[in-house]
């Protein structure tokens, strides 16, 4: 038998989403709408564009950077300023050049400029080869720090005035987290602030929950690379994503409480003080820079 | 009643929901986004006998 039934969204269309913390259903057009004011309303409150920046926005093929690109795109419309796309291509053969193949259909058609920085012209390594030389290395911890420090490079050589990130709510819940089991108070403090050596990076969708980001992707027809990375397996950051998951399922809001919860601390006195890097001049917190440092071990 | 999740059927109760559905594969409904036909529907949806769901990954990259 043919199900009619349906739930409505308050406008009276059909519901294609339901958040579950609220119970509030949306159609496709109102949770687009949403979608749309949240970002804005991000940027806004934490003033992060003026009109006439040059904005870097770091993309990697994925949903949430895709999105990103989207509505950058779209608010450049509103307000004025020059996006360049910057793609680090660490060298993951068969997962990376594939994603960046997604980039480029979507910039070509957006007329958007786009800049490829491999990992390979840079720190003259890939990641296929740190695994193939050591099948037990901790990949991520090496991509992680090279493309932080690559993306900030782009941005600057772009002469970009910021640098745009897709990090969505869930991204950020996982790094509070991630921060308390390590006891990284340091790190905990530089969430919230950005070292001035560094491309002022913005993070517009941090509000947005990742289920949202895929419900636009997927409504506004933007295409991405919708692939795990091949070297994602056994890394922290997917096990305390798959906790916050069974924690959300359990206890609707609980990503949100945690940012929140986070949000309200008074600021921590515990800083960092951001110099640069005596061998490469890059943004450090010590004489030498996570980067170099990694570096250094991969020769040794 | 039966219901098809990504391709394997699926014995559920009667008037059961999309929520159900996933418990019923182990799925985390936080981690997927549901279509049928095609189109999103949300995870309170009452399904029907015959039904045939797919999800939408949501969790990727990396």
């Amino acid at each position: 038998m043919e199900n009619t039934q349906s739930v409505s969204c308050k406008c009276g269309r059909d519901a294609v989403y339901l958040r579950v913390q609220e119970g509030v259903h949306y159609c496709s057009s109102c949770l687009s709408r949403q979608t749309e004011r949240q970002f804005e309303k991000t940027i806004s409150k934490g003033k992060m564009l003026e009109k006439n920046d040059t904005v870097a926005v770091g993309v990697s093929g994925g949903k949430d950077s895709m999105v990103l690109l989207h509505l950058m795109k779209k608010l450049s419309e509103k307000l004025p300023m020059k996006l360049i796309a910057v793609t680090v291509d660490e060298g993951i053969a068969g997962y990376r050049d594939r994603s960046i193949e997604v980039i480029k259909e979507f910039v070509k058609a957006a007329g958007i400029d786009h800049r490829i920085f491999p990992f390979e012209n840079e720190f003259d390594v890939t990641i296929d080869n740190l695994v193939k030389n050591d099948p037990s290395i901790k990949s991520c911890t090496y991509c992680g720090v090279f493309r932080r420090t690559l993306l900030n490079k782009a941005a600057r050589e772009a002469g970009a005035t910021k640098l745009a990130v897709g990090h969505n709510l869930d991204d950020e819940a996982q790094s509070v987290l991630m921060n308390v089991m390590r006891g990284d108070v340091t790190r905990m403090a530089r969430l919230a602030k950005t070292s001035e050596h560094f491309v002022r990076r913005i993070k517009p969708m941090k509000n947005i929950p990742e289920k949202e980001i895929v419900a636009y992707a997927v409504i506004n027809n933007i295409p991405y690379f919708d692939v795990e990375c091949p070297n994602s397996f056994n890394n922290a950051r997917r096990d305390v994503q798959g906790v916050l998951n069974d924690m959300e399922q359990k206890y609707p809001g609980t990503k949100s409480n945690i940012i929140s919860f986070y949000r309200k601390l008074p600021a921590i006195g515990v800083e960092s003080v951001p110099v640069k890097c005596a061998r490469c001049g890059e943004p450090a917190s010590h004489e030498i820079c996570k980067a170099c440092e990694l570096l250094e071990k991969i020769k040794n | 009643m039966k219901i098809i999740l990504n391709g394997k059927n699926y014995e559920v109760e009667d008037s059961s929901t999309v929520f159900d559905a996933l418990y019923a594969a182990k799925i985390n409904s936080e981690t997927v986004l549901v279509k049928r036909k095609g189109r999103l529907i949300p995870h309170d949806m009452n399904l029907s006998d015959g039904d045939s769901i797919e999800t939408v990954t949501v969790i990727s990259g990396g």
